[in-house]
Formats: C-alpha cells, sequence, structure tokens
C-alpha cells in the first residue's frame, strides 16, 4: 500500500482545515475559519500532525478500537443526516440556491458518454481504494473463512450508500449550475453547503470530516509502514527498513520513512500549486487501478493449478479476476489518453504537453523501475526467490490458512 | 511448580532475569521463559510479516536468557506465544498453574504506562496469581 504514502499529506491537510472550520463554526469565531483557508497556517499544521501520528504508530498504542467505532458511527450518521436533510429540503424547495428535483436518470451511468465515463470508474476506482482493507485482513479475523467476504459486501453496501445518496443530496440541493460555477474550489463547496443544509449545526458535519481525515492518516500511515517491514524482510527493499523497535515492537524505521516521503510529497506538491496536489490524487487513481489489475492477473496465477478442478474455481479463482483486471486495463488505458489532454487535468497546465496526473503517475512508476535495477544490481535475493505455489490442502478448505502452533489463539 | 518470566531483552528484563533464577533457586522450581510475539495494535495488513520479525527477536532474546538461567542451574524452557506479552504471560500462567509471574519494570511513570500500556501495569491489575515486579536498577 506504498500509494497510501502519496495521500497521507492531504489527508492530514483536509482534517486540519475541516477542524478549524468546525471549531470555527462552533464557538462563532471567523479567525478560526479564515485560519483553515490560510496556507501558512494549514501546511505547517498539517506537516505537525503527520508527525504525531507516525509518533504515535511508533508508540505502538493501541488505539481504542471502540473509540475508532463510535467515530466512524459519527461521521457516516452525520453524513446521512446531511444527505437526508439536503434532499427533503430540495424536494421542498427549500434551498436558497438553484435547487432541482433528482430523477432517475443521474444513475444511468451512459448518460454522460465516454470521457466523463472513464473519469468516474477512476473516481470509482479511487473511492472503492481501501475499503478492499476487510479482505485483507482475512488471517487476522475470528472465523477466517467467512467473515472477511461478508464484511468487504457490507462495506462496499455502505460505500456506495453514503456515496450515492451524498452525491444525490449535494446536486439536488445546489444545483449543477451552481456547483460548475464553483467547481475549482472543493473545500469551500463543501463548506458552504454544511452551513446552508444543517444551519447552526454545520460543526457536526465538519467535526467529523477532520475525525475521519485526521483517523485515515493514521489509518494510512500504518499499512504503508508494515508493507515497508515486509518488503524489508523478503530483500525487496535494504534491510534497514525492517529494523524493529526494541522497546515499542513497531517497525520504527519504516514508519518514520514513511512519513518522511509523505511530508516531503506534500509539502513539494503545495509549492509547485495546489492544483498539483489534486492532480497527485488523479495520478494515484491511475497507479491504483494498475495494481488492482496485477492483483487480479496474480490470483489467477498464484492459483493456476486449481483453476481447472471446477467449474467454480475457474470462474471464482480465473475469468472472474482476469475479467476485472481486463476492465482495468482498459480503464486505465482510457484514462491515460483523456489524461494526456491538458484540459482534463485539475491544474489545467500541460507538463510536458500531456496532463500532471500522466506525468505524475509515469513519474512515479519510473522511480519505482529505476530503484528496482538498482536494487537488482545490488542484491539478488528477493530476485532469487522462486514463484511459490498454495498450499493445496488450505485451498481446498482441509485446513486453515495459519496454523495455530500454540493453541493460544481463541 | 512453576515460575514465570516475561523476557524480551530490555534492561528491565534483565534484573527481572536475576530475581526470576534467584526465585526459582531458592524455592527449587522450574523456570519457563515467555515471550509474547503479538504486534502492537494487532489487527493490519501484512500482521504476519511483523509478528515473524517479533518471533525472531523473541527466539534470539529467550536464548540468551536460556543459556544463563541452565549456567546457573535452573531447569529452563522457553514459549514464544503469539499473544500479546500481557496476554501471553497470563495464558502461560493458567496453563501452567505458575506460582508467580516475574517481570521487569522499566521505570516508567504511572500515567506513560497507563497511557502506552506497560506490561506490568496491564498485569498487576488483571493478573489471577501473584506478580512479581523488578526494577531496571537494583
Amino acid at each position: 500500500m506504498m500509494t497510501g504514502v502519496l495521500i497521507v499529506g492531504s489527508l492530514a491537510d483536509v482534517g486540519i482545515r475541516f477542524g478549524l472550520y468546525g471549531f470555527g463554526e462552533l464557538l462563532n469565531s471567523t479567525a478560526l475559519i479564515e485560519a483553515g483557508d490560510n496556507a501558512w497556517i494549514r501546511v505547517p499544521a498539517s506537516v505537525a500532525l503527520v508527525l504525531l501520528m507516525t509518533w504515535i504508530c511508533v508508540l505502538g498504542t493501541d488505539v481504542s478500537a471502540r473509540l475508532q467505532n463510535i467515530l466512524i458511527l459519527v461521521q457516516v450518521v452525520s453524513l446521512l443526516v446531511f444527505a437526508a436533510v439536503a434532499t427533503y429540503r430540495a424536494l421542498q424547495g427549500d434551498s436558497p440556491l438553484d435547487e432541482i428535483t433528482p430523477s432517475v436518470g443521474w444513475l444511468n451511468p451512459f448518460g454522460a458518454g465516454g470521457a466523463a465515463l472513464s473519469s468516474g470508474l477512476l473516481l470509482g476506482v479511487f473511492a472503492y481504494w481501501g475499503w478492499e482493507s476487510a479482505v485483507n485482513l482475512s488471517e487476522e479475523t475470528t472465523d477466517g473463512a467467512k467473515t472477511p467476504g461478508r464484511a468487504a459486501l457490507l462495506s462496499t453496501f455502505i460505500l456506495l450508500l453514503t456515496y450515492v445518496s451524498v452525491a444525490i443530496a449535494v446536486v439536488a440541493f445546489a444545483g449543477t449550475q451552481w456547483l460548475s460555477d464553483n467547481a475549482g474550489e472543493e473545500e469551500f463547496v463543501f463548506y458552504t453547503l454544511a452551513s446552508e443544509v444543517l444551519g447552526s449545526w454545520d460543526w457536526v458535519l465538519l467535526l467529523s470530516v477532520s475525525t475521519a481525515a485526521i483517523a485515515s492518516t493514521q489509518t494510512t500511515i500504518l499499512p504503508a509502514s508494515r508493507t515497508g517491514l515486509s518488503m524489508a524482510r523478503r530483500g525487496a527493499i535494504p534491510h534497514q527498513v525492517g529494523r524493529i523497535h526494541p522497546r515499542h515492537r513497531t517497525p520504527d524505521v519504516s514508519t518514520w520513512l514513511v512519513a518522511v516521503i509523505a511530508i516531503i510529497w506534500y509539502v513539494g506538491m503545495f509549492l509547485v500549486s495546489e492544483n498539483a496536489l489534486f492532480d497527485s490524487l488523479t495520478a494515484l487513481a491511475l497507479l491504483i487501478a494498475f495494481y488492482y489489475a496485477l492483483t487480479g492477473i496474480a490470483c489467477a496465477v498464484y492459483y493456476r493449478r486449481h483453476l481447472t478442478e471446477s467449474v467454480r474455481n475457474f470462474l471464482l479463482i480465473g475469468v472472474g479476476p482476469v475479467t476485472g483486471s481486463l476492465m482495468l486495463l482498459w480503464l486505465l488505458g482510457l484514462a491515460v489518453r483523456d489524461q494526456s489532454d491538458a484540459a482534463n487535468s485539475y491544474s489545467g497546465q500541460a507538463w510536458f504537453g500531456v496532463g500532471p496526473p500522466l506525468v505524475i503517475g509515469v513519474g512515479v512508476f519510473l522511480v519505482g523501475v529505476v530503484f528496482m535495477f538498482v536494487w537488482r544490481a545490488q542484491g539478488r535475493r528477493y530476485w532469487a526467490e522462486r514463484p511459490s505455489l498454495p498450499d493445496p490442502d488450505v485451498v481446498h478448505g482441509l485446513k486453515p490458512a495459519r496454523p495455530d502452533p500454540d493453541g493460544l489463539e481463541g | 511448580m512453576t515460575v514465570l518470566l516475561g523476557y524480551d531483552e530490555s534492561p528491565g528484563s534483565d534484573a527481572a532475569l536475576k530475581a526470576a533464577i534467584e526465585v526459582a533457586t531458592k524455592w527449587n522450581e522450574d523456570l519457563v521463559l515467555v515471550y509474547g510475539a503479538a504486534p502492537p495494535g494487532g489487527m493490519g495488513e501484512e500482521a504476519h510479516s511483523h509478528r515473524d520479525a517479533l518471533m525472531e527477536m523473541g527466539r534470539t532474546a529467550t536464548a540468551h536468557a536460556l543459556d544463563r538461567a541452565t549456567a546457573a542451574g535452573v531447569s529452563t524452557t522457553v514459549r514464544l506465544v503469539n499473544a500479546k506479552p500481557a496476554d501471553a504471560l497470563m495464558a502461560v500462567g493458567d496453563e501452567l498453574d505458575a506460582t508467580v509471574i516475574v517481570v521487569g519494570t522499566a521505570g516508567d511513570s504511572p500515567f506513560r504506562g497507563a497511557l502506552l500500556g506497560s506490561t506490568p501495569h496491564k498485569l498487576l491489575h488483571v493478573a489471577n496469581r501473584p506478580v512479581l515486579c523488578v526494577p531496571a536498577t537494583r
């Protein structure tokens, strides 16, 4: 999940900005709200937040799962309340903006033509990114056979529900004209809408956005640092990265490395322009589509011996993942085509004659390839590793994926 | 009967090893070294890689302690457990019906201990058998 490194700074930025907005509204302080718009306050505060969150990750303190659960509930509920109130007021004709009545036709994916569909789908990949975590945790959950699959379905459903209802509510309440007039100012749009829809209760929504972004900052640093640890142990990156702090028992070098790269990226992009930061998020969507596609193909290759065992296997671990991969690659192709026109990016400027997201995406990719070759020249341990096959008994469900050697696991 | 020692090669656990050897020798008991290798925070992607790294650290640490205890003439065994240190000690304690659990303290303030989850702090509150806390400098 190293791609997450590129987004940590932006998450902290959103957390700080909406935190200032939220407290500004709560305390009726315009100074705080203005501070949220002031880059000289926000950028240093975001960097400090990233450092704080990294430190917490290194200390390895068990952030109370219950507190996280409550926060997530508050966040989802306040978003849904926002959506419900906005939709209701739009239907009543009570919106101060130019409201429109929702129609089923909004949900037609082919209603807006090819380029809009491809960037929409890419946005979908980006939105879904992270929600597959439930599946990645299959070794950690109790009843590892069923829970992750159910959790993945449930989280996808919740994701779909919140995204669609909030999107419909926003469009219905504000109208397309107002939204496209203000399209350059995403945070401003959301802030204004929160105030217009919820009146004096807007701080609840603003603070939920803030806590969500701050929590995401931490939950993005953590898996990235563990990926670093895992790669270092396999010899794919220098072994120093795999150091474990003797007292806190966390991979401290890897964690700080993630923070340093994240901060350099965030500040660097911000110095180029604020829009370049948004373009880097689009670039991220390209990278995510790429590695999701690789994952699908890897699935079929890893289980190749089991594909022909039954029709079910063939469809579920052969045809399904590979079809998904091909769709993502097709999407990637479309996105590369669209992003090669600079007019489709946030900044609207051309870098080397194409859109900045493409330059950033290809750039990150090339840095990885260069690093890979340099590392390959240094040591061959990782490359000497032969591709392994899954344990047939695990595939057939005859034994659990992780044996329990000491019998102490529930 | 058994003396349990939570051992991870920190300065505190070094003093605890000395005390545990003394106790085991005096009352003629077995010594069991316990290392809990579950990663802090528990869940997470790639957690097994983290756990494997901790298992390796635990194996090295307990091997040194095993040598010292055996040299002192105490019958000693090692248990690497896939649980957090305090949980590991309590589980093995129940399993072997240990006389006492010995742990080293690093001299953290109670507040820091409560916030970061120190093992002695946790054990003193929830263990169902005697706990001996040994300070780092004696």
